[in-house]
């Protein structure tokens, strides 16, 4: 099931070889950090929880069998820490663009540019922040198989063997989770393409 | 097939997770039903600009917090050290396991004529 050079990887890892580590954080740091990032949709709380998946895997490479892709066991781990997290801070995720510093023009300044059209779909970062709101508010099981599939396009059997599901449990929530995008960016005006976008958003401003 | 019906497999119809038959009644559901066929297009859409959402990147420094994080929790060790700090004694150990058998079997030699079997 894993490739050569998986296998590798992981016998340098269990070796404790500081290299093999410092390959598997550049490897998948990206899409951990998306991962978690989109679960908990704040960049502090990502950074502390993306680090501390791989902290774990350190600790428990030893546990790893080989019986899922490495990328399938580091999801799992990342996927069961944001929940913990989530848990353990006992509230909804932000909208995510909070402590966006480099580029954290606010929406309202990109739209100055161009007035929107009676259609106007959303473009850039208004669309953005209109998904990543619309993920705040979506439930945490529905937000990671919506993630994981929608995201970070990864297969169902991926899906699957990282929650630990099944696939009617996977398929019904990510239809309830893309259903409930869909209401979200309607109501806020971003989905026109029957033009049913009466009320763009910014409008009022 | 009813609009609730052909609306409930949007999403496996849009990822081709549907057998034959039910990818059959939607497409026929969305041939017929002008409604249906407008809410498929916005939940088309919607999938694909979740697809266009740029992915969050880390920050520059992230692996250096992760080694520094996993150096913290070994108490300053890190990686091979702690192997390599092993196999130095180890290597010393079994010299002196070495050495002392082969004293062991000396002496016993040496002692032999005088002790057990001299009797």
């Amino acid at each position: 099931m894993l490739s050569l050079r998986e296998r590798l990887l992981v016998r340098r890892l269990k070796n404790r070889d500081e290299k093999a580590f410092a390959e598997l954080v550049s490897t998948y740091q990206n899409r951990i950090y998306n991962l978690v990032f989109r679960m908990l949709g704040d960049g502090a709380e990502a950074e502390d929880v993306a680090q501390e998946v791989f902290e774990t895997v350190f600790k428990v490479i030893d546990s790893f069998r080989g019986d899922a892709q490495l990328s399938t066991w580091l999801y799992r781990i990342a996927s069961n820490q944001c929940k913990n997290r989530i848990k353990y801070l006992g509230r909804r995720p932000k909208a995510g663009f909070a402590d966006d510093g480099e580029n954290g023009v606010p929406p309202s300044a990109v739209r100055g540019s161009s007035a929107p059209s009676p259609h106007a779909v959303l473009e850039g970062r208004q669309l953005e922040q209109a998904i990543a709101t619309a993920l705040t508010l979506l439930d945490d099981e529905q937000r990671e198989v919506l993630v994981l599939r929608d995201l970070e396009n990864l297969s169902y059997a991926e899906i699957g063997a990282i929650t630990e599901l099944p696939e009617g449990t996977i398929k019904s929530r990510l239809h309830r989770a893309r259903m409930a995008v869909k209401s979200h960016l309607e109501a806020a005006g971003q989905v026109t393409a029957s033009g049913g976008a009466n009320h763009p958003l910014g409008d009022k401003e | 097939m009813d609009h609730q019906a052909a609306q409930e497999r949007f999403s496996s119809y849009r990822d081709q997770e549907l057998g034959p038959e039910e990818t059959r009644s939607v497409e026929e559901h969305l041939q017929t039903c002008r409604a249906c066929r407008r809410q498929y297009a916005d939940f088309q859409e919607t999938v694909a600009s979740l697809g266009t959402l740029p992915p969050a990147g880390p920050p520059a420094n992230f692996a250096e917090g992760v080694f520094e994080r996993v150096r913290k929790r070994s108490h300053g060790r890190l990686f091979s050290q702690r192997r390599r700090g092993m196999a130095v004694p180890l290597e010393w150990l079994s010299l002196i396991m070495l050495v002392a058998v082969v004293a062991i079997y000396l002496l016993f030699r040496l002692s032999s004529p005088f002790g057990l079997f001299s009797k």
